[in-house]
């Protein structure tokens, strides 16, 4: 148990991070380099670049989806988000990980802050699956990974946190650790194969939009000889 | 259902009665659905799927669609914010209705066959490829959306679902699945003697503008013109071309309007139609009718393009022209903000007690959604109507008549686009109280009088300047 549990510490977790880590790189790249590309083949290039600047951060602004369809979901779905940035990056156990393997660290959350962003990631992650569950519309829609992403998160902190509160752990610590290990390792290597990409996607969601519309001339000729229908009627 | 006369025995008490304000947005009762089933011109049937993914994939090859449903596949969140934004939605409490499911009709096919990792997960996972029956489902999904575009307002994640709807068509087009009402028209504008969606021949044209000169004549005692072929006038004029079949009114009030500020404008007889259904399902013709018009613009050394009262017209030669037009691409103005400027400027004279009626004002999608013409309009008629009133809501948050995309066109649709699609309009019309609804779109007036009537409610539907017509002091 405890080679496994290694394993999943040390090679496992820098094959899963490198994946993560070099999935997101590719994607911002290839998110770069396609609204270059798009643009530079779009008929009308005149594109306010400072307004669509402006219009991701509206977008980005959290408070926006505080009312309207769904607003419960909305607020459920950003503190979720805070707990589940900040407590990976600046819980203290993980920063002494960090500092073991790369030689440095930084500044950690008190553990009282980390304790209550871990058990609030934990209550909206039960809450958004309850919420996807319970609507009609989600349900319709979701596909498994946005189950089993979901379940991953919860099982990862949920985990963390009996790990860091052995008194309250019903299970052995080398299961809990077990799991809790692997479960961050598949969620670092789903990362850029599942929606948590759009961690790195989100902020270029607008340039996408703009330049959705920005059509390029001549696509319906290059279109009809492709297909072979040149010379055809309508 | 109440019948049209039921409504209008109301008494004035009753009608005046401020109306309880309609949640601007929320789930409607639920109908019964209505399947959208519209007539298409014969099309091989065989191997739609194989046909659908050759179409797909040159256009893929062609265009900049690749990367954007790269983008659009990855980022779908799934929460179903965009359900209650859509009016058929709101209708129908349908799943195929909502837009990031109808969406994903056509993500999960460029996943599956487009994408390394979806042929992967299809090997490892013997997923079967596209079938026929999916592309049937697509072709009826894609012309129950009205592409109105609210949904986007409320995406976390920025998604355009009407983007996808319209390439949805696109490629569906390029098998030859497409409304015959629109592909009709569209082979007529472009192929056929007259060159416009109502084959309208020049000869008939002239004997029109004829005709409303001398009503013109008639009404004010002025030698009010529309002038034809003017070489170097500053704006040549695209109304949607029905306006010189159906809208009197509307082309009159623009005349009487050039005829007061004394502005340089005239119709070409070379093209005259500013109806682009590519707008709605292909790029291949948006380009080619965008090209007639700057073809004319250049014939008659002219500076500039001005459309007439339509949403989808406006909006893709606004959009389009610099798109298609390269550098000299011409200036593209609504005749709304002409006249708005216009009054602005003092050069129009209104009459204010020319209309007592109470007045709405529909917003056109295709020119509210993105913010262009919202307040023009409505200054304009704040500026001679004493009792205005906003539907709720309005502006960039308008609701879509229903027939929006170019479903108003299919008449056989027309149960659906009224009972359903347009459900929530006649809501809102009916919670306004108003005697007159403006809608400066040819579509959405059509749209708009088939609600009023299948609803009963005691409305007029006119253009803005069916209004202006009746107050301007010349």
């Amino acid at each position: 148990m405890d080679a496994i549990i290694e394993f999943g510490r040390g090679a496992f977790f820098r094959f899963a991070i490198a994946v993560a880590l070099l999935g997101l790189v590719r994607q911002m790249a290839l998110t770069v380099i396609g609204v270059v590309r798009a643009h530079a083949r779009a008929g009308d290039r005149r594109v306010d670049w400072w307004g669509v600047v402006a219009q991701t951060f509206v977008r980005l602004n959290p408070l926006r989806y505080f009312h309207g369809p769904r607003w419960v979901y909305s607020i459920l779905s950003q503190i979720f988000h805070v707990g589940l940035i900040l407590v990976p990056i600046f819980y203290a156990g993980h920063i002494r990980l960090w500092e073991r393997g790369l030689g440095f660290g930084w500044f950690s959350l008190p553990a009282w802050l980390a304790d209550g962003l871990t058990l609030l990631t934990i209550a909206t992650a039960v809450g958004l699956l309850v919420a996807r569950a319970a609507s009609q519309q989600s349900r319709a829609v979701s596909r498994m990974e946005d189950w089993a992403v979901m379940v991953l998160i919860l099982v990862e902190f949920a985990t963390g946190y009996l790990l860091g509160h052995p008194h309250q752990n019903p299970f052995s610590l080398d299961v809990t650790m077990l799991v809790h290990v692997y479960c961050g390792d598949v969620l670092l290597i789903l990362t850029p194969f599942s929606k948590i990409v759009h961690c790195i996607m989100l902020p270029f969601s607008q340039f996408v939009c703009e330049l959705g519309w920005r059509l390029v001339p001549g696509v319906g000729r290059e279109v009809v000889k492709t297909l072979g229908k040149e010379g055809k009627p309508i | 259902m109440a019948t049209r006369n039921d409504a209008s025995k109301k008494t004035d008490e009753e009608k005046a009665k401020p109306k309880k304000p309609l949640k601007p947005e929320g789930m409607l009762e639920q109908v019964p659905d209505i399947p959208v089933r519209y007539y298409q011109e014969p099309a091989p049937q065989q191997e739609k799927a194989r046909r659908f993914l050759e179409a797909f994939a040159a256009i893929l090859r062609h265009s900049n669609y690749g990367f954007i449903l790269d983008h659009f596949s990855r980022m779908t969140a799934r929460c179903g914010r965009c359900a209650v934004a859509c009016p058929v939605y709101q209708a129908t409490h349908l799943a195929r209705d909502l837009p990031c499911r109808r969406s994903e009709l056509l993500l999960r096919v460029y996943r599956r066959h487009f994408t390394p990792e979806g042929r992967a997960r299809a090997r490892l996972f013997n997923e079967p490829p596209l079938q026929d029956a999916e592309v049937d489902e697509m072709a009826e999904a894609f012309y129950r959306c009205t592409a109105c575009r609210r949904c986007n307002l409320r995406c976390p994640m920025g998604i355009d679902h009407a983007l996808i709807t319209h390439l949805g068509r696109y490629i569906l087009s390029e098998i030859g699945i497409v409304p015959k009402a629109l592909h009709v028209a569209v082979r007529e504008q472009l192929q056929g003697k007259t060159g416009n969606t109502s084959a309208i021949p020049v000869p008939a044209l002239l004997d029109t503008l004829s005709f409303l000169e001398d009503e013109l004549k008639e009404r004010f005692g002025k030698e009010i013109k529309f002038p034809v072929d003017v070489e170097g006038a500053d704006m040549v004029f695209f109304p949607a071309v029905s306006d010189y079949l159906l809208e009197p009114d509307t082309l009159m009030g623009q005349a009487a309007v050039f005829f007061a500020t004394g502005d340089s404008w005239t119709i070409g007889t070379g093209y005259f139609d500013g109806i682009n259904y590519g707008l709605f399902y292909s790029d291949r013709y948006l380009e080619e009718i965008i090209m007639k018009e700057i073809n004319e613009v250049r014939r008659l050394k002219a500076r500039r393009i001005l459309i007439g009262e339509c949403g989808h017209a406006a909006r893709s030669a606004k959009f389009f022209v610099p798109t298609y037009g390269g550098e000299s691409a011409p200036p593209v103005i609504s005749i709304l903000e002409y006249t708005a400027q216009a009054i602005k400027d003092g050069r129009i004279r209104l009459n204010r007690d020319a209309i007592k009626e109470r007045v709405t004002y529909h917003d056109p999608c295709n020119i509210a959604r993105s913010g262009w013409i919202i307040d023009q309009p409505r200054f304009i008629l704040r500026s001679f109507i004493r009792d205005y009133v906003d539907m709720t809501p309005h502006g960039r948050e308008n609701y879509c008549c229903g027939g929006g995309g170019g479903t108003v066109s299919v008449d056989e649709i027309r149960k659906f686009r009224t009972g359903i699609g347009g459900r929530r309009k006649a809501e809102q019309l009916r919670a306004t109280g108003a005697h007159y609804v403006v809608a400066p779109c040819a579509n959405c007036k059509k749209q708009l009088r088939e609600i009023v009537e299948d609803h009963g409610l005691d409305m007029e539907v006119v253009g803005l300047h069916d209004l202006i017509l009746k107050a301007i002091v010349l």
